[in-house]
This record gives structure tokens, sequence and C-alpha cells, in this order.
């Protein structure tokens, strides 16, 4: 161009320009067609045969049951599955979502072999054939090496069958190390198990009791069955003025199930135990204790002597002496008024349940806290009554064996050549605590472990001690892996071998944590598998074929299916319980069954299993209370509110005595009581408390859109971590919503986007649990894991690691 | 004919958010990308909407699941320039997306923001798209698109009591919602018919309509929580 | 007569200067239109852009699904009253000193439609849907009642444009010398036949007492887009008339420096004299309190209504996130032009000039701060978030304005931007007209012929016969 165009110079500039355009296509024509490009955008959905089939949701231990739609081969729909006692047709967000897992764009698609090193993992997909012949040669040389018992398996879901063939395959393989990461609940079972002797569920009637007080548990947000809370809560508030149940939930944070309560009562974090001393203050000194319960059930509320003549203290001496009101409201910073109304309310209003401890395993809950909740149901005898506190009896024994979560060995009452990798007989509890794992593997104590195999579970992302437990994978020489995703722990396997996801395998479960009835759902996969993925079950039947022997023998089953339907016959051969059905016949059922009467519609175990198939499970909707040879197992027979286990217990740890700043043969170390608060180090002013939402309960599901679209409500967040901070901390610290920011604690540090949020504490600070993944899919790999910055109790009496309460600082 | 509504009780709602991702997926409506939604581009028929009030420790919080209204005074009808967007005979507000010319006025006039628009051509990555619904239509982009109370599901319910020769009766049609919540606070049927639930509901007296000052007249009612009135202090 | 004169435009004597743009182009105009063609095809590309992979590549979000698009379609029409409105109204009030200024105006007008227009069209979802507006129409709609409104004063003002030319484009048939078939059409074979004259005075006259209303209704509609929603803050019954008054405001900001320009690059000190800019700065001063007047008492009853919805919106306009933009509002709308066009100027083009900009900028300001921060708000709690325009949106912005100015460029170089023959009729009749029209405000005897002079037309035809 000439520095001076002319008019000539100018036309032909523009008339190029107009040209190019043209050439390039964007002429009028370009636009038309550029048009018809944009209609022939749209998605054109196939239609095909629609179609209806069972399944079972595995997103949490509460096994919903669902009901999926099918068109031609593809899934749908999922709805839930009317006749299931646990959910009746509704779902949690979590249960809708599992299409959003079977069509995974980021699933793993074929076995996957890692041929770089353990610290660069490079991995190359191969054949099944390849993937099963490996497995079978490692096991196999292990076992011919006498080094059966050093093959641990970690197993992270929730089906009871499935894991009783686990069992068996181990048994049979000669390792004792099947071991479970637990439900979350582990400090309520703790209470059960030293207050009430009992190793089976913990279980609630929330629908028939008329108060509930909540110590932080998270009744509507993944606490134990959650769709099953959620019916309760409904028909709570479903009945007529006056009948209502109150529900109150004491939380230092607004969570959800606090605004959702009838009275969200505020307290400082950590103090439950004191607030449920309080209580329990106010119940003794007003006489509000059910004195019959006290007198004929119940142990260690006087105070008492020992065979050897020694005098102890008694619950009633520690509550009257350190627990009194303004000592309590001091703690607990919950005003004296409030405690002395919610006591004369839960004394007021039975049946009154305390329940305790929320399920997520990090948030600072306790078993003394659990056991000072769950004596509050003794001092007003709601144990044993329609609407308190229960004992699920477990599935009918003699075909049977202990429900997963239930792994409990009576101390040396191991079958296996060698104990247990983790030795049950040093913990205070009758099960095995993975998080104990990386000290194991560490310091190759009993003995070096040669292989794991890890199934359902990331321990890597979801143990508070799980940059230990990476560490700890690498002294391992051989490491599988059953993810479905690339995770966090599968990144530090040899092998991946892709189990199928809930829709594509024959699904099962028992009952969900805290619900009061034996229940076994069955249902057959609704869509053929979408990938080159295998049923874990089904790959160890073949390895145990290929193994042949005893192995062989052991498991003579070559399908999933074939192995369900011999425990279906066992659950027939208990002559018990009812196939799944309306709300009606269970009433129904009920209602005979207390008459005398059982009335199955099965005759054999082959119409059970027609039935189980039709309607989804098998159940028994009777409970029987007041078995108290059942429910109260300890060594008085009654309940303890004075723990003989752990008087037992502490003689031989006193090291644990001196943790908890006691001297050894101190009462209190076996009676409730509220541990000391820790102060926040200098430098670090906030207690950070991490939280669990419902769309990511347990800390998972953050691979799937549809509830990372919904995961902070109520403060518009999704897809990304948030720190929840008081709009007046904020102010203080001149942070303002929405701004990114630093959170450090002293063992790591994550930026997360700040919220203020009104409902949380002064002080304290939240990040959701659940996001923070390092590996897999697109979608999981964001935020901040809580779980990296809370510092984890080294050894916990509960059975699960349990995060300290930790304190950060906060900076932009 | 009927009058097509929805009742939902807030006391019984725990803001669990089924009925969010029911919608979603029952109407084959995207997830965007996490980008996408950072900037405020979620497609939601159905949300959950929180509010907070006070402050600590007295604050309060109150959740509600929010749909279209399907008012009968609607003002998103009222402006579409293109009539894309109508009322039905039966009271479902509908949305012709073929129509739409993507205003985006009607999203504007909603005073309840319960209209959605597609910012992008819808996106179901990978294997996601297996999972579409063929009953309805995926929405192109550039359009409007709204709950439509399930309006397929009515189609069905229709053909399924022609093909049984029987009038529809209650808990034939119910919008994927309502059929799964798990406390059962929502509600759904025929308000003309004075036997239904649903107009049973209406006449209790925690029974309103969100925003019912805007004169917008609502089909979906909402019940009040209520409070905890029983129960009696043990006298001291 | 035509052959004997073509391309010799010095046969218009004094005139003569106002067709130099058109027989001559410097090349500076060229550099000019070259850039201004880069933004053009910058936005062309936005646009493109935006087609391809829909309105997610804007800012626009939910709940803020209006942005800088409705802004400036609000803004374009606003600015379009510059022209006809104020041309009419100072027509039909014989305001002597429109002469030079009235075609300046009326291009504006024609001009800045399109783009108006085009800020709706960019902002559909679905252009390739337009025509529904045409298939399926709904009365109801405030934004059909737009449609029919802005087609109709596109046309009002393009005759209103047209008419007044015809005289000018027969003088450019016969002396322009260029282009000579092109302005024969146009021309309609005007030859100034005292009938003609008749014919075309009367068609003006009926044009400029239509194209008030048109103009009027034309921007009440636009505001009704936002006033017939129930929103907080877009429902209000001022809307109307407080749209009004800022279009016209924005539209004599746009007059001013539109003829500044001219005035500099063209050299028409002669026409557009101080005087002209000293009667719009005051017109310009007048708006900008009677628009303060309206957004005061908007924001009042606001404030006093106190409804927590609109509240919400009103606060973060005064005192939230919106604060700057408003109060630069007011500081560009107010401040600044009162300012200035309050003190006695020593340099009165200037000083408009300078309030004219600031006022532009106001006003596009006001737009935007009357479209999103309702939007931002709404009744229903809903998460943070904010607008701000893309690349795409501020290339087609950029481009729109850039467009317009070219187009603009581009009439002045086929038509006289200072209307010729008003130039003439008032150098050569209107000065006994006027003196003539003062005799008859005076007291005494009423002169004869004061109705006729009242009405306008009947003098003018008498002074047509002398020009030829």
């Amino acid at each position: 161009m000439s520095p001076k165009p002319n008019r000539r110079e100018f036309l032909g500039i523009v008339g190029g320009g107009a040209l190019g355009v043209a050439t390039s296509g964007v002429t009028l024509k370009g636009l038309s067609t550029l048009n018809a490009a944009i209609a022939s955008e749209e998605v054109h959905v196939p239609r095909g045969p629609e179609a209806w089939s069972l399944s079972v949701c595995s997103l949490c231990p509460a096994g919903c049951g669902l009901r999926v739609r099918t068109i031609g081969k593809r899934a749908v729909k999922i709805q839930g599955n009317p006749l299931h006692p646990v959910n009746r047709g509704g779902l949690c967000p979590r249960g809708l979502a599992g299409l959003q897992v079977l069509y995974h764009p980021d699933r793993l698609r074929a076995p996957q072999q890692n041929v770089g090193s353990r610290e660069a993992p490079r991995w190359k997909e191969i054949s099944w054939e390849e993937a099963m012949e490996t497995l079978t040669r490692h096991l196999r040389e292990l076992r011919e090496r006498n080094q059966a018992h050093s093959v641990v398996w970690v197993d992270g879901r929730y089906g009871h069958l499935r894991h009783r063939l686990f069992r068996k395959f181990f048994d049979a393989y000669g390792s004792p190390n099947c071991l479970h990461t637990g439900t979350g609940l582990e400090a309520a079972r703790a209470a059960l198990y030293l207050q009430q002797g009992a190793t089976e569920g913990v279980a609630y009637e929330l629908e028939h009791t008329r108060y509930l007080l909540s110590f932080s548990a998270n009744v509507l947000e993944g606490w134990g069955s959650p769709v099953s809370n959620m019916r309760a809560f409904g028909s709570w508030r479903d009945a007529e003025a006056g009948r209502r149940t109150k529900f109150v939930q004491i939380e230092p944070r607004m969570s959800l199930t606090a605004a959702r309560a009838d009275e969200w009562v505020a307290l400082r974090p950590g103090t439950e135990a004191a607030l449920a001393l309080g209580i329990a203050y106010v119940l003794i000194t007003e006489g509000l204790c059910d004195t019959r319960f006290l007198a004929e059930h119940t142990f260690g509320f006087e105070d008492w002597r020992d065979a050897s003549g020694r005098s102890h203290m008694g619950f009633r001496s520690l509550v009257l002496s350190e627990y009194r009101l303004n000592q309590v409201a001091a703690i607990t910073q919950v005003p004296l008024e409030t405690i002395l109304r919610l006591a004369r309310e839960f004394a007021g209003n039975r049946p009154a349940l305390a329940i305790g401890g929320p399920q997520c395993p990090t948030t600072p809950g306790d078993v003394y806290g659990a056991m000072a909740v769950h004596s509050l149901n003794a001092l007003v005898g709601s144990l044993e009554v329609p609407g308190g506190a229960l004992v699920r009896p477990d599935l009918p024994q003699g075909s049977h064996g202990p429900h997963p979560a239930n792994t409990e060995r009576e101390p040396g009452g191991t079958n296996h050549a060698r104990e247990s990798v983790i030795r049950v007989e040093e913990s205070l509890l009758p099960w095995p605590d993975v998080s104990r794992l990386p000290q194991v593997l560490l310091s190759r104590k009993p003995y070096p472990v040669q292989a794991m195999l890890i199934h359902g579970a990331d321990p890597v992302f979801s143990l508070p001690n799980g940059e230990e437990f990476a560490r700890a994978l690498e002294a391992v020489p051989f490491v599988v892996s059953f993810a479905s995703f690339l995770d966090d722990t599968a990144a530090h396997a040899d092998l991946i071998l892709p189990d199928h996801t809930d829709l594509e395998k024959w699904q099962e479960s028992a009952s969900p944590p805290t619900f009061a009835f034996p229940l076994q759902s069955i249902s057959p996969p609704v869509v053929a598998p979408v990938h080159q993925t295998r049923d874990a079950a089904e790959v160890l039947l073949r390895v145990a074929r290929a193994m042949g022997g005893e192995m062989a023998e052991a498991l003579p089953y070559s399908t999933a299916e074939e192995f369900l339907r011999s425990q279906v016959a066992g659950i027939f051969a208990a002559q018990t319980g009812y196939s799944f059905s309306t709300s009606l016949e269970e009433t129904w059922n009920r209602m005979s069954e207390r008459a005398g009467w059982w009335a199955p519609t099965f005759s054999s175990a082959q119409e059970l299993w027609e039935e189980i198939r039709l309607r989804g499970g098998w159940w028994e909707p009777t409970y029987s209370y007041g078995e108290w040879n059942r429910a109260l197992r300890t060594r008085s027979g009654r309940f303890e509110f004075y723990s003989q286990r752990l008087a037992e217990w502490t003689v031989s740890h006193p090291e644990f005595v001196r943790a908890g700043g006691f001297e050894p043969g101190d009462d209190r170390l076996c009676l409730p009581h509220q541990l000391r608060l820790p102060e926040p180090p200098e430098g670090f002013p906030f207690l950070l408390l991490p939280v669990e939402v419902l769309p990511l309960a347990g800390g998972t599901g953050a691979e799937i859109p549809y509830l990372q679209q919904i995961a902070g409500p109520h403060v518009f967040e999704h897809w990304e971590s948030w720190l929840e901070m008081n709009p007046e901390t904020a102010k203080k610290l001149g942070v303002e919503d929405g701004e990114w920011i630093w959170v450090e604690s002293p063992r790591g540090r994550g930026r997360a986007r700040l919220r203020l949020f009104e409902g949380a504490r002064p002080g304290v600070v939240h990040l959701p649990l659940g996001y923070g993944r390092t590996q897999g899919s697109r979608w999981a790999c964001r935020g901040v894991n809580p779980l990296r910055l809370v510092a984890s109790e080294p050894y916990s009496p509960a059975g699960v690691a349990r995060a300290l309460p930790t304190f950060v600082r906060v900076y932009v | 004919m009927a009058r097509w509504g929805m009742v939902i009780d807030l006391a019984k709602c725990t803001a669990c958010q089924a009925c969010v991702v029911a919608c979603q997926a029952e109407n084959n409506v995207p997830c965007v990308e996490p980008e996408e939604a950072e900037r405020g581009r979620i497609l939601s028929w159905l949300a959950v909407v929180a509010e907070v009030q006070g402050s600590y420790p007295r604050v309060s919080m109150t959740t509600r699941p929010l749909p279209c209204m399907h008012c009968d005074s609607p003002p998103c009808i009222r402006v579409c320039p293109v009539q894309a967007t109508g009322i039905t005979p039966e009271g479902i507000v509908r949305q012709t997306f073929a129509r739409c010319i993507g205003c985006r006025y009607c999203t504007n006039a909603c005073p309840y923001t319960r209209r959605m628009f597609n910012w992008y051509r819808p996106e179901f990555r990978g294997e996601l798209q297996l999972a579409l619904n063929p009953d309805v239509t995926v929405r192109p982009k550039g359009v409007v698109e709204k709950c439509t109370l399930c309006h397929h599901r009515l189609m069905q319910a229709k053909e399924s009591v022609r093909a049984e020769g029987r009038p529809l009766a209650e808990g034939d049609y119910v919008p994927a919602c309502v059929e799964i919540c798990p406390a059962g606070a929502m509600y759904f049927g025929d308000l003309e018919d004075p036997e239904s639930r649903v107009a049973q509901l209406v006449r209790s007296p925690r029974a309103f309509r969100y925003l019912e000052e805007l004169g917008t007249e609502p089909k979906v009612i909402f019940l009040s929580q209520g409070e905890w009135a029983g129960g009696k202090q043990e006298p001291r | 007569m035509e052959n004997k004169n073509r391309g010799r435009p010095e046969l218009l004597g004094a005139d003569a200067t106002l067709l130099q743009p058109i027989v001559a182009t410097r090349s500076s105009f060229f550099h000019l239109a070259l850039v201004l063609l880069g933004f053009t095809s910058f936005a062309f590309f936005a646009w493109l852009h935006q087609l391809r992979w829909g309105l997610g590549t804007t800012g626009l979000n939910v709940p803020v699904y209006w942005g800088s698009y409705i802004t400036n379609f609000v803004f374009f029409i606003g600015i379009s009253h510059a022209g006809t409105l104020i041309s009419a109204i100072l027509r039909l009030c014989h305001a002597e000193w429109r002469r030079s200024i009235t075609r300046a105006a009326e291009v504006i007008t024609v001009l800045v439609l399109f783009f108006g227009v085009g800020s709706i069209i960019v902002d559909l979802g679905r252009p390739d849907r337009m025509l529904n507006v045409l298939k399926h129409p709904n009365f109801r709609s405030p934004l059909l009642w737009d449609v029919c409104s802005v087609s109709t004063y596109l046309l009002a003002s393009s005759i209103y444009l047209y008419l007044p030319l015809i005289p000018d484009i027969a003088l450019l048939r016969d002396y322009a010398g260029k282009y000579t078939g092109f302005y024969r059409l146009l021309a309609l074979g005007w030859q100034g036949t005292p009938r003609q004259w008749r014919v075309l005075n009367r068609a003006i006259s009926v044009m400029a007492v239509l194209v008030i209303p048109i103009a009027i209704s034309v921007h009440t509609v636009v505001s009704w887009v936002f006033g017939m929603t129930v929103q907080p803050m877009w429902h209000s019954t001022i809307f109307g008339p407080y749209f009004v008054v800022g279009a016209i405001f924005s539209g004599i900001a746009s007059l001013i420096i539109a003829m500044a320009l001219i005035r500099r690059i063209y050299f028409l000190q002669d026409y557009l004299k101080e005087i002209h800019f000293r009667h719009l700065g005051t017109l310009l001063l007048v708006f900008a309190l009677l628009w303060f007047y309206f957004t005061f008492a908007e924001h009042l009853t606001t404030y006093y209504g106190h409804d927590p919805a609109h509240l919400a919106v009103f606060y973060s306009k005064l005192a939230g996130r919106y604060a700057p933009l408003f109060w630069g509002m007011v500081l560009t709308c107010l401040v600044i032009p009162v300012g200035i066009l309050a003190r006695r100027r020593t340099r009165p083009i200037r000083s408009a000039v300078v309030a004219s900009v600031s006022v532009l900028v106001g006003m596009w300001l006001e737009r935007f701060t009357i479209v999103i921060p309702t939007l931002a708000a709404p009744r229903v709690p809903w998460a943070r978030v904010s607008y701000s325009p893309t690349w795409v949106e501020l290339g087609i912005t950029l481009g729109f304005s850039a467009t317009f100015i070219f187009l603009y460029m581009v009439f002045t170089k086929f038509f006289p931007i200072v209307s010729i023959w008003e130039v003439q009729e008032g150098r050569e009749a209107a000065l006994t007209e006027v003196a003539e029209r003062v005799k008859s405000y005076l007291p005494g005897p009423d002169v004869a012929g004061g109705a006729e002079v009242a009405d306008g037309s009947v003098p003018e035809l008498s002074r047509r016969e002398g020009v030829g």
C-alpha cells in the first residue's frame, strides 16, 4: 500500500479484502451454509424398545434399590425401586448420577499395566488374557513360596455377599488379610461395642422417634442411610399437629441438616461430649431418667466396687462433679437455658433418641463423645424400644458370615497359618483399622506384605494419612487395583483390572448402616459392559479356577450369578423373612409375624431367587425389641456406662492412657468424658473443619458432573473447593467473598475460593471433602483435599484414622 | 380439563437436590464444563435455591426447590415476540424450541429466573450421549429452554390410559422430580379436581405462592415450614 | 443547461464549498476509511465466531442474559434521535439557525438506526430464525412493538432525509460532474418548478410533523421493553419520557461531535459557526438538567419505595458493584457537561465537543447501568456472577461504531452534508420573512399575510420562484 492511497487503490484494497473474505467461504452463501451447519448440529437421540430393570446403587453404603429405564441397549434413567425397604422409590442425587458413572468418558476401558516405574507410571493397555495371566502367576508364585498370608485385600465396596466371596477366596488362598475400609460410622459402632458389647450394626429407628438429638451427625447429608433418613424426616413432618418429631441438630456449623432441623444449637467445635454430659447432668439432677431401666439394665451408673474391693467412680458421680451446667455452658458455649431446655424436652418426648458423631471420619468426634451421646439413650431408656437405639441382627447365621463392616475376629480366633497383618488383638475394637496399613507396610512387621489388591477403595485419597499410604505402597512388590477410574491409589499400582460399574454387573447389597433390619438385595446386570471391564468377583473366581486344587473346590462357581444363587439358597434355608413388598404388605407381614405367623410368598430356594429377581431382594421386616442377651453382650450383660472392655484395654496400653493426659487407673478413662481441646498454635489462628456435603458424601463422586453442579447450594458453589468463613472473620482479615485464598496448615497448603457464610462459626473455616484428587477423570482433579491439610491421629482406638483438630492460617 | 399443579412441602424438603438431578437426567439437560459453570452458565430447569438470614449463631436458611412456576399469568409469555412460549389448555407453560429466536426476553421477564438459555451447542461427552432420553428433544444452541413439567410423560400417560380405555387417574402422570423425592416433599396432580392430593394441600393454611405479590399466579404452591408445636416439657 | 454546467460547481457561487467534499477526495479519507473498515471486518469476524460457537462467546450468563448488545441497541436508537427529532422540531419552530445543521442530523438518524437494529440481530441466539418475528408475531410483546416502531421510524426518517435532499441532488446532477446518472435517478426529475416546490415543502412539513411522534414512540417503546416486565428498577412508569430525554440528550451530543468534525475536515467554518454550537450547547445543557431530573426522580422514588428487590438493584448501583459505572455516569452526564456548558464560553466549539463526548460516554454507561444491575440482582437469590463483555462483544461494538462513522463519511462523499438550498433560501428569503414574523409578534395591527407566515409554507413558496 502506498502511503497515500488514492481512490483506485482504496477500492482495490477493499475489493481485495471482500474477495478474500468471499473465497474463505464467508459470503452470503457462506452464511447460509453456516446456518445449515447450525441446524445440522442438532442432536438426534435414537429410539428403541423400552424396558425397566432393577439394580442396586453402590455409591454409598446404603445400597438403595434402583429401577433403571433402558432404551434398546442404553440405560437412560435411574429411578428408585418402590419396593426397596431402604428407599421406597426415592433416591438421593448420588443414586441418580449412576448413569454418569456408567457412561463416564474417562473410565478405564481395558486392563492397564504399568510399564514405567512406580514414581513415573506409564500405562499400557493390555488384554484381559494377559492381565489374568499376570495376576494368576503372581498369586500362584506367592502361594507356592508359602507367602500366601502376605497378600492383602483392601475393600471399599459395601456389598455383602460379594465380600463373602472375597473372604472365601482368601480363606482358601491362605491369607487372613481381607480388610475393609469401613463406613465412617466407626465412632458410634465403637460406643455400641464398648457400652453394649455388640459388634453388629448400630441401628436407629428414626422413623418412630419423637425427639431426635443429633450431635453433629449429618443426618440429611450422607450419615447412615441418607435416603431412609430423608424418608423418616418426611414422615416426621407429615405428622399431624402436636405429633411432629422434634429434630435438634447440635453442630458448630449450620449445615444443611442443621438448617432443616427444627432447632439448631451452635456449639464450640469438639465439645459434643461435654454437651451430652451436661444434658445428662440435668436429666440426673431433675430426676428425668428412666430409673427402672437404669436399675435393670445398666452398669456403672452409681459408684461401684470391684471384686478386689476397690471403689470406682460411676457415671453419676462423674457427671455431677465435673459436668455441672455452668461448667458445660462455659466449655460448649451453649447458653445454660438451652441445655436445660434440651434436657427437659429430651426426657419429656419419648421415645427420644440421641445420635452422635458425624459419619465422615475426619471431623473431630471421638469414641468418648459417642459414648457420652449413647449414654443419653440409656438414661432415658431408649435402648431396644420402638423409635430408639437398636442393634441390627446379622443376616441369618448358618449360611452367612458377618457383615463386611463387622469383620471382627475374636482375639486368637484366626484359623489361618499366620496372623493378620493388622493385629486386631492389639486394638481396642475387634475390627482392623486400614489406616494402620502404612505403618505395617513400612515397618515390615509382623511380616512384609508381598502383594496388595485394592478393590473399590482409594485410600491414598481418602485417608487422612493418604500420603503415607502412597509411600508405603512403594514397599509392596505387587499392587493390583480394580478401579474403574485411574484414581490416586490406582496410580501407584502395577496392574489395573477395571471393575464393572453398578449397572453392568450382578449387584447386591446388605442393610445400610443405622438400618434396623437384616436385608439382602440382589439384581442382575442392566446393560452389557460398556468397556473391556470385568466384575472383580468374577476375576477372582477365574483365578481360583486357574489355580485349581482346593481353591477351585472352595469356589466352585463360574459366575457371580452362580455364587449369589448359592447364597440365596442359604437365606432360604434360614426360613425367615420376606421378599421385598409394598409398605402395605410389609405392615401385614409384621402384624402376622407378631401374632406368630410367618407366611412367605416363596416355598423353595428357586422361588425365592425368582422373587428376589422380580422385586429386588429379601429382608426381615420384624425387629424383636428387648432381646437383651443379643443387645447387651458386655461382661456385665448390661449397658455399661463404665466400659469394662476399656478398663481391661487401658491396663495393657499405658501409652494411650498417658496420651490422653490420665494416670493409669483413672476411672474417667472408662467413662464417657470430654477430651481436652487443643489450643491453636502460634500463627495458625483458625480451626479447619472439613465438611461433608451430600453430593460428594464420603468424599467421593467428584468425577460426576451431575454431582459437581450441585455441590454447594448454600454458597452457590460448584466444581471447585470453597472455603467457608464467617463474614465477620473475613471482615477482620480484609478478604472478600469470591476471592481465591490460601489455606495453610503446618502440613500443607491449598487454594480455594472464599465463600462467606453466616452459618460458619467465627474463627472456624470449612473445606468440603471430596475435592483435590490428583489423578483420574478430567472433572475430579479440582480443588483442595482438606485431608492433605489435617493432621491425623497416629493411632486411634476408634478403629479408624481420625483427623485431629487442625489449625490453619488463611491469606490471599 | 385438568389444570396441572405442584405442591412442594418445605417442611419435608431436605434440600438433597435429587429432584435437580432427576430433572436433568430426564430432560437431557447438558452438564456444562466447569469453566462455563463458573461463568454462571449452568443449565438447570429446577434448582434448589438457598437463602441465608441472620448472623451467627442466630442464622436461618431456607432452601427451596424452584421449578418453573407454571404461572397462570406468566410474564414470560407476554413478552415473547414470536409466540415461542405459551400456555397449554392444561396450564403447562410450554416452550417451542424450534421457533425460539433466542432473544432472551422471556428469561429476563421471568421473576423467578427459571428460564435457561443454550449458550453453546449442548455437549454430551463421549459415552454420556448414550444416556439421552429419546422422549425429549435435545435443544440446539441459541434457544431458551425450561421446565415442561415432563410434558412427554403426560403424552405417554394419556396414550397408555387411552389404550386401557380409562380416564387419567392421579399418579398416572408425575414429573421426574416429584417421582424421585426421597422425603416425599413434592406432590403433583390436577388442581381442578377437588379430590386430588394437591387440591387438598393447596387449601392448607401453610400454602403460599412464591413472589405471590407479583400477580403471576404460580401453579407451583409451597407449604411453609411449620413449627414443632408438640411435646411437653417435663415440669421441674 | 445541464450539459453546459456539468463539472463546474463554482457556478454555484459561494456555496460551491459545500460540493467540494463530493468533487474531490483527499487521501486521508481513504486512510481513515481503511482503518474503519478494519474495525468493520474485525466485527464481522467476531460475529461469525459468535454464530459458529453460540452466544457463549459473550460474557453473558445466568441471570445477566442481556449485556452490551442490548446496551448498544438502546444507545444507538437513542442517538438516532439526534437527527430527525431535532431537525423536525427546529424546522417546525422556524429556528433559522437550523438550516446548516439539519442534514448532518438527519443522516445520523438514518444510519445509526441500522446499528440499533443490528445490535438486536447480533444479540439473537438464532438469527437464522429472525423472520419468525413476521411469521409468528406476538403483538403483546414490547419487542414486537419495537420491531414495528423502529421500522416505521427507519422508513419515516429515511423519507425525511430524502425529501430535502432532492433539490440538492438536482444541483449535483447539474453541477457535480460525476455520478450524473446516479443523481439523475435520485433527483426524480426535479426541475425546481413552483409546483414541485409546493409539493416538496408540503411533504417536508407533513413529514416533520409525523416524524416527531414516531421518534418519541420509538424510544418510549424501547423503554417499555424494560418497563413492561416486573423486574426491579425496570418496571417504572417514568421510563418512557426518561428514555426519550436521554435519547435526545445523546442525540444532541453526537450531532455536536459530527458537526465539529465536518466543520474541521471540510473547512465549513463559514456554515457551521460558533453560534450553532452555542445554541446546541445550550440545548445540551437543558437536556443534561432534564436528564438529571428524571434520574433523580427515578432513584428517589425507588429509595422511598423501599421494596427490597428494588433496593438491591438500587444499592448495587449506588454503592455496590456498579457504583463506579453509576457515579461515572453522573460525572459524565451531569457534572462535566453542566460544568462546562454553564460557564460563559470563550471557545464554544471545543467546550461543546468535550461536553458531548462526555455525554456520549455517560449515556452509554447510563444504558448499561439500567440493563445490567437489574438482571444481576434477581428476586430469587442467585450466585454472584459478574458480567463483563468479551472481545466478541467489544469487537462488535467497536465495529458498529466504526462502520457507522465510515458510512457517514461515505455519505458526505455523495451528498452535501449541509443543505445547500436551505442555506440559500435562508440567505435569500428568510431575512425578510423573519423580519415580518417578528413584526407580527409586536403590538400593532397585524401585517397582511401574518396567518400564512405562521403556517410557514406560503412565504417559502413565494421565495422559491426567485431561486430557479
